[in-house]
């Protein structure tokens, strides 16, 4: 049996994914190729999509894209995928972190299959997926490359992140800096002690009046304000250590926008602040360890003022450390990056039994 | 099946059922509530309350700091519910829970968290818990009140809803 695995991966030059994330409020398919070191994705569908809702029975609110289970299977039929499973070559999906009713559904779903259609079922890290999220070359990526992000956007030279990578993952749930020393190889370097950064953004936006999510909105008004008006700490800075705070910094806004009433300049203070408190420390890991290059990643990431003051901030230290982050359709949670990791770990001969496989709430990228 | 809180305990810290702390800094939260958590022996429901910034995380923090001697809690606001493990003799769970995002009770179930109500080796923390107060009432549940009345002092009302 150890010898046909090996001789089926060698064969194995090209390969197609399904993708299945249900972790948190989203529940995402797709269904990625993976040739050579290259990964296309070939459809992407997203709970959240106001035009599934349309066609499979009006818009359901957030409370049932938690209850992710009668969202299953219009999302399978949206996403093409034939009933018995011919064309896909592997099936792979997030066993965790997360709300664990929510990830059951898409483990149950991936194991379900993979046992049915007599596939090889892998189980992804959610962390993971973000990391391999910037491995993926969408159409979108050559729309995003003729932006100002062009010099930075190592992509679109199509190269791929060399190891070591330290890795920047920056979302509403999770702040963390992760040395990559290969595929699936992870070292946790520093975390945030409280808020996550996301976290911090959505919750100074509804302190500010903005909508959600708050990223976004701060950005926005953060361009008519001054980022240097308002004195706003920078959390942890001198800990040092890797770690984060962001709560504090949430707290600090609401001090002074009790005494003032410059929402622009607040809103440009904070952002300012985060950005520089997530890209001294990223800076000061790579001062530590070397890295070849750094991925940005995470709903976060979808911010451009963090992205330039990284991009610059590495060209500045180093020419030929590369950086890279997500096309922007893929900052968020989706399924496309779980394929990605999931290819991955199908390499690397990480096989679940899909009897067995069972989601974890706590799964740590390093154990 | 649901533990009502020791109130023995509670009393040896907080001498009458209704007690208030004044806390001075951050640091300070977390030691009331590494002293509030050595009042807890599984099964309680702690519910969290106050404004943004008040200190709830921080509380949180200094209560599964105590219990697992090790790592600290983070916020759950994204993640809806982090599970901490504690090994002690009773207690072998923080489950900490915030409803921040949830706009109805009816959110409340996929969340699961009648899964440890009332289990006696598990501690239910719960921030922002008003959405869900009748659920909650049902546990006898412990009521923490955080009131920033300064930049750093902030007030703490430890009493019980029964």
């Amino acid at each position: 049996m150890q010898r046909i695995g090996v001789r089926f991966q060698r064969i194995q030059w090209s390969m197609r994914l399904l993708g299945i994330e249900s972790s948190c409020d989203e529940t995402a398919l797709a269904l990625v190729v993976k040739e050579g070191e290259r990964f296309e994705m070939e459809k992407s569908v997203l709970s959240s999509q106001a035009a599934m809702h349309a066609r499979y029975g009006g818009v359901v609110p957030e409370v049932a894209a938690r209850e992710h289970a009668e969202q299953v299977f219009p999302l399978l039929v949206e996403l093409g995928v034939p009933c018995d499973g011919s064309g896909i070559d592997v099936v792979a999906v997030t066993a965790g972190p997360g709300l664990i009713p929510a990830l059951r559904i898409g483990v149950e779903l991936g194991k379900s299959l993979a046992w049915a259609w007599g596939k090889p079922l892998v189980a992804v890290n959610h962390l993971e997926g973000h990391i391999y999220s910037v491995w993926i070359s969408a159409p979108a990526v050559l729309r995003e490359a003729k932006g100002p992000l062009k010099s930075f956007d190592v992509r679109s030279e199509g190269r791929i992140p060399l190891f070591p990578s330290l890795c920047l993952i920056v979302s509403g749930g999770h702040t963390e800096l992760v040395l990559m020393r290969g595929h699936g190889q992870y070292e946790l370097l520093g975390r945030t002690r409280d808020d996550a950064a996301g976290e911090a953004f959505d919750k100074v936006a509804k302190l500010l009046g903005l909508g959600y999510p708050g990223g976004p909105e701060i950005a926005r008004l953060a361009q008519e304000g001054d980022a240097e008006a308002i004195a706003l700490p920078r959390p942890m800075l001198e800990s040092g250590d890797l770690d984060f705070s962001f709560s504090g910094l949430k707290t600090a806004v609401k001090r002074e926008q009790a005494e003032r009433e410059q929402r622009a300049d607040l809103a440009a203070g904070f952002q300012q602040a985060v950005v520089d408190v997530l890209v001294s420390k990223t800076m000061k890991a790579v001062e530590q360890y070397h890295p070849r290059s750094v991925i940005l990643t995470g709903g976060v990431s979808a911010n451009r003022l963090l992205r330039e003051t990284l991009a610059h901030a590495l060209n500045a230290r180093d020419a030929r450390i590369t950086f890279h982050a997500p096309d922007l359709s893929l900052t968020g949670d989706n399924a496309v990056m779980i394929a990605a990791a999931g290819a991955m770990r199908f390499e690397a001969g990480q096989i679940c039994d899909p009897l067995t496989l069972s989601a974890d709430a706590n799964w740590a990228l390093v154990r | 099946m649901i533990n009502t809180p020791r109130r023995t305990g509670l009393r040896r810290f907080f001498s009458t059922p209704m007690q208030t702390v004044i806390s001075s800094s951050p640091d300070q939260t977390k030691q009331i509530a590494a002293k509030f958590a050595a009042t807890l022996s599984g099964g309680e429901v702690v519910l969290l309350e106050g404004d943004m910034g008040s200190g709830k995380t921080t509380f949180a923090q200094g209560l599964v700091e105590a219990l697992s001697r090790g790592e600290g809690a983070r916020s759950p606001t994204f993640t809806l519910v982090n599970i901490y493990p504690v090994s002690q003799d009773r207690i072998k769970q923080v489950v900490h829970a915030d409803l921040y995002r949830l706009k109805s009770d009816q959110e409340l179930a996929p969340l699961a968290l009648e899964e440890w109500l009332g289990r006696k080796d598990t501690v239910v923390l719960v921030e922002w818990p008003e959405i869900g107060t009748s659920v909650f009432l049902d546990c006898s549940p412990i009521r923490v009140h955080l009131d920033a009345t300064s930049e750093q002092e902030r007030l703490l009302t430890i009493s019980s809803y029964a």
